[in-house]
């Protein structure tokens, strides 16, 4: 265990007296608080959602208590903000050999990081891919703009 | 799965800091590990890396609050304490009536 901490070190008796009294009363021991909580639908891998689920048998708490503490554990260390890689840094022979499978840049597009644009016989065949997103706005948008018509 | 305490008894490791450094708390490691490996103790904090567990030694009616880092090592909970401390009669009945 190279590094370590006692959170409590530094609190008086009477000071962790009245830090465990204001948990007992705002914050119950054991159950998560769920305030502010939102529910969300993530799909998962069976063979890591069994792994999480052993581990948290392990400790003798839910897998998704689990989950969200490895969560808030990974963002303040390095608070979430890891930066993305720096092209302009990258060597060009190593950037030139860098290949997209096309999940990647169906990913890619989703999130709006590229802009593909495909050409295919005429100009008029040119086309800017979007965004499935974008092109779910569009489409929801169409009708209420018929609707007001 | 097993479940074991972990104890470092260098210069700056927990065993020091738990027995030598607070000697005016009057702990053993038996105290510690009863807590630690006792199923009804209650978890009353988590304060990533570290989880605070309270809970009482069934010889001597004593309240103690431990916290410690949590880790899996060779297929087992290993739990490294940092701190232990009494607690009193009045937190104690409060920790437990939020629970039951």
């Amino acid at each position: 265990m190279p590094q370590w901490s006692d959170p409590y070190d530094r609190m008086s008796d009477k000071e962790l007296e009245e830090h465990l009294l204001a948990l007992a009363a705002g914050q119950p021991p054991v159950r998560g608080a769920a305030a502010g909580s939102v529910v969300i639908s993530l799909r998962m891998p069976q063979e890591l959602l069994d792994r999480l689920r052993a581990a948290a048998d392990l400790r003798g708490e839910g897998y998704q208590t689990l989950m969200k503490r490895w969560l808030e554990e990974r963002l303040a260390e390095d608070g979430g903000l890891e930066p993305p890689p720096d092209w302009d840094a990258l060597p060009d022979d190593v950037v030139s050999n860098v290949t997209l499978t096309p999940a990647q840049l169906r990913t890619l597009a989703t999130r709006g990081e590229l802009l593909l644009r495909v050409r295919s016989g005429s100009r008029r065949a040119a086309r800017t891919a979007k965004p499935p997103a974008q092109r779910a706005r569009s489409k929801t948008a169409t009708p209420s703009r018929r609707g007001r018509a | 799965m097993e479940r074991r305490v972990s104890w470092d008894r260098g210069p700056s490791g927990n065993w020091r800091h738990i027995f030598v450094e607070h000697p005016e708390r009057k702990l053993t490691e038996t105290e510690i590990e009863e807590i630690l490996l006792s199923r009804d103790s209650l978890v009353v904090e988590r304060r990533p890396p570290c989880e605070a567990v309270v809970g009482r030694i069934a010889g001597t009616g004593r309240l103690l609050l431990v916290a410690y880092i949590p880790r899996i090592a060779d297929d087992a909970l290993e739990m490294f304490p940092v701190h232990a401390r009494q607690i009193s009669a009045r937190t104690w009945r409060r920790l437990r009536a939020t629970v039951e």
